[in-house]
């Protein structure tokens, strides 16, 4: 039997075993039961981020994978809609709710809907300090930090108290449920391929927090990846997406030790919980950081059409795997 | 923001000269302390670009890059001359990064790197040429409108040595460098030579290949585009041969005959059938439309093939087999197909002499051929002879039912008031509530018992209409009936509550 098939056998038998007191699966209009993704977003439907998003990666999961997956997420404006508990995952993009304060009802809807099996994506859910709150900046750029926003943080304690959100190890299972390993970096120019592949990205993992309940990953949360996922109708991607890659030279790292900026500067948390200090300019975007190691480096943003389409591929490919993962874990 | 900068300089300027005429002694503003440590920090930046070494050079680079004074962005231009490959590529990337830029210079500058000899730098630019040309545009528009709005437009023209080098980058030994050049040559205000099109046409790589088709088709002259096109029909990628098909309509008298008849000789079956439509859209003849439609008949016609092929029937000029077609493509299981059919079946006029079809397209179970078929009747009503109104009266579809409520306002009164009448009693709410609105619109005799009786209706829906419809129409004495209503029944019924709000509601 080929892996595709066990994974289609996997995802069924993983939805029957949800206790939702309700129907996990759905039919679509082929008669074949499949998955319908929730997706939250709280006020005006047309002013959702990244509105081509999360379709485009569910049409990748449904050609990459035998993983059936319903074309049309079901939209919720809250989430004490009853209608999650007949669905075990949940997709929100944090710049689709503008008001994280919770209401208890929703509260106590997650609780059960996390107790019960169920599992929420936050795409945004970490965002460096450096980007500021405007949704704009958070959205457009994804930065490698190991910290969920800590208003993220605190309801989510709230909610399950007896956990927390802890990074996900470069190993984890989450980075090789389906796809293994970048895709092939070789239409990269070579300073950009060496920070990719060896620190930006490496072995196809991504930066990533995680609450675990029971021994299993309910809740995940990811500088935002949906940029990657849209395709137009034509299935040309929709967005242009660049590099941010730290670059050094000879000599920089006294240079920048010593150098002038009129931003203030931030920390940021590494995978293994030490700080880079980011530097920046006025417009806010960063220039140079400070390592926990003692190294400066200054950050170059690189923009190219085949850059834009790596990104791309990575992105679509992580999301597939967090599909998988959380249909077979 | 330079703006802003200029005011400032000239405010420290002024101020410094104003100093001795009004005699009074200040002290001089101390320097700010951050803009030294800028100018300090630029300016150890700008020595190491002096250095002999490459990798000291290449971190001025990058420093430079993070500021906006004026030497440093200098410093980062002039490195795009560097001897060494990777400072040039630093100083391409370090001047993209920009979100704008300030000067036609310094747009320039980066469009000169086209040419680079890295392949990085070349894909680089060529990435953004596209967005270099239209920030270059915009500088000079910008400039022309502050000097002379006549100007406008004017000194657009990218300077000659950048358009050569514009033109060779659509030859890039890269086939990224080529399908960026290609993929953005509508932003480049520029026109490119028709052999590079040519040449284009036969690139190694299918991408550039299809990039490069239809604006070849747009920009080559047709006979040319023809003549050099005719390699592409050769083409190993089905999907390009498609393309080149769609890219051979008509032009005038200008017809691609001989092309488009070996194409019909193409070994892919989807490719030939378009062909064939191609060539019957060229040089329509029975004969082929026959074939064609046999073909159809098989099911041997895609679904865009299939609605292509019954928006032809209008080309032919044998009439009586033309309907026929027409006729047949209305009985077509397929939608899309019925719905191009009935389209054209009132467009040439065949409701004259197929009364009956007229009729059937009413009943058809899809929403979207009736709807043509709706449509028709509400602009051309004049050109249907004596229809028949009973049936649509008595169609199953509401939508027809309600296009007939519509097109009571063109008929006799007593017509009308006859359908209207009966329409009242429809089974549909919605149906029943525009009955009602249009046989008072049209004051049809006896309509304002009509409105009082249906305020009496079981429906809420119905009984809300009369409301508006009372309030609307008949004055004041609508008011006072309304009132008197309210009176008379007394109960806080949903009806009484709404009649209330209304008749408080300002007129």
């Amino acid at each position: 039997m080929s892996p595709r098939i066990w994974l289609l056998y996997l995802s069924i038998y993983c939805l029957s075993i949800f206790d939702f007191g309700g129907i996990a699966v759905a039919e679509t209009s082929s008669g074949q039961e499949s998955i319908r993704i929730v997706q939250l977003i709280q006020g005006n439907q047309l002013r959702r981020m990244y509105p081509e998003a999360l379709t485009g990666l569910i049409e990748s999961v449904s050609t990459q994978t035998t993983l059936n997956v319903d074309p049309d997420p079901l939209v919720i404006e809250s989430f004490d809609d009853p209608a999650i508990f007949k669905h075990p995952f949940i997709y929100v993009n944090y710049g689709d709710r503008q008001d994280w304060q919770l209401a208890e009802s929703e509260k106590q809807a997650l609780k059960r809907y996390i107790e019960r099996g169920g599992f929420i994506f936050i795409d945004a859910g970490i965002s460096a300090s450096f980007l500021g709150n405007q949704t704009s900046r958070a959205q457009g750029q994804s930065f490698a930090e190991w910290r969920v926003r800590p208003n993220l943080a605190e309801l989510f304690k709230e909610i399950v108290p007896e956990t927390s959100f802890r990074p996900l190890p470069r190993s984890h299972g989450l980075f090789r449920s389906f796809h293994v390993g970048l895709p092939d970096s070789t239409v990269l120019p070579d300073t950009v391929r060496e920070f990719v592949v060896n620190e930006k990205w490496p072995q196809g993992s991504y930066s990533a927090m995680g609450l675990e309940v029971e021994g299993r990953l309910a809740v995940l949360a990811m500088p935002i990846i949906a940029m990657g996922w849209g395709r137009n109708e034509v299935g040309r991607w929709t967005r242009s997406i660049g590099f941010r890659i730290r670059e050094s030279a000879e000599g920089l790292s006294d240079r920048l030790s010593e150098a002038y900026a009129s931003g203030e500067p931030f920390e940021v948390t590494r995978e293994d919980g030490r700080t880079d200090i980011i530097y920046t300019q006025n417009e806010g975007m960063a220039s140079w950081v400070q390592e926990a190691g003692g190294d400066w480096r200054v950050f170059q943003y690189h923009y190219s059409q085949e850059i834009s389409d790596y990104a791309h591929v990575f992105y679509t490919q992580l999301g597939v795997n967090i599909f998988v993962y959380v249909f077979t874990q | 923001m330079r703006f802003s900068i200029l005011v400032g300089v000239l405010f420290c300027l002024g101020g410094e000269l104003l100093l001795p005429l009004m005699g009074q002694i200040v002290s001089s503003q101390p320097i700010r302390t951050d803009q030294s440590q800028q100018q300090a920090t630029i300016d150890r930046a700008l020595v190491d670009l002096q250095s002999g070494n490459p990798e000291i050079r290449k971190g001025a680079v990058m420093l430079l890059g993070k500021y906006e004074a004026t030497e440093a962005k200098n410093g980062v231009l002039g490195a795009l001359s560097d001897m060494d490959g990777a400072v040039r590529f630093v100083a391409v990337v370090s001047a993209l990064e920009r979100r704008s830029f300030d000067s036609v210079t310094e747009v320039e500058a980066v469009m000169h790197a086209l040419d680079d000899t890295e392949v990085d730098i070349r894909r680089s630019v060529s990435t953004s040429i596209g967005r270099l040309a239209g920030t270059r545009s915009q500088i000079l528009n910008r400039q022309s409108i502050l000097v002379n709005r006549g100007l406008v437009g004017q000194s657009l023209m990218l300077p000659l040595p950048i358009q050569l080098k514009i033109v060779n980058a659509f030859l890039d030994t890269d086939v990224v460098v080529r399908r960026n050049m290609i993929s953005r040559y509508n932003y480049l205000g520029i026109n490119i030579p028709q052999e590079i099109f040519v040449r284009l046409l036969q690139d190694e790589d299918l991408e550039v290949r299809s990039l490069v088709l239809p604006l070849a088709a747009r920009h080559l002259e047709f006979p040319l585009f023809v003549e050099k096109a005719a390699v592409v029909a050769d083409d190993e990628s089905p999907i390009l041969r498609l393309s080149l098909i769609r890219e051979l309509h008509p032009r005038s008298a200008l017809k691609p005959i001989q092309l488009l008849e070996k194409l019909t000789q193409d070994s892919d079956p989807e490719v030939a059938t378009a062909a064939e439509l191609q060539l019957f859209n060229n040089a329509p003849h029975l004969q082929l439309y026959k074939a064609l439609v046999e073909r159809f008949n098989r099911g041997d016609l895609n679904a865009s093939q299939s609605e292509r092929l019954v928006q032809l029937v209008e080309r032919l000029t044998e009439t009586e087999e033309r309907d026929r077609f027409l006729l047949q493509f209305l009985e077509s299981p397929d939608e899309a197909v019925r719905v191009a059919a009935v389209r054209h079946f009132f467009q040439l006029g065949l409701v004259e002499s197929h009364p009956d079809k007229s009729v059937a397209v009413l009943e058809d179970p899809s929403s979207n051929v009736r709807s043509q078929a709706v449509s028709y009747y509400r602009r051309y009503r004049d050109k249907v002879p004596s229809p028949d109104w009973r049936v649509w009266l008595e169609s199953e579809f509401k939508d027809v039912r309600l296009a007939l409520v519509r097109l009571a306002t063109g008929l006799p009164r007593e017509e009308a008031g006859e359908l209207l009448f009966d329409l009242l009693l429809d089974d549909e709410i919605d149906v029943r509530a525009e009955a009602l609105t249009m046989y008072s619109l049209l004051r049809l005799d006896g309509f304002e018992k009509m409105l009082e009786m249906t305020l009496g209706d079981e429906s809420v829906v119905i009984q809300k209409r009369a409301v508006q419809n009372i309030l609307q129409l008949m004055g004041e004495p609508g008011r006072a009936l309304l009132e008197d209503y309210v009176k008379d029944e007394g109960a806080a019924t949903p009806l009484f509550v709404y009649i209330n709000s209304q008749l408080k509601a300002p007129k």
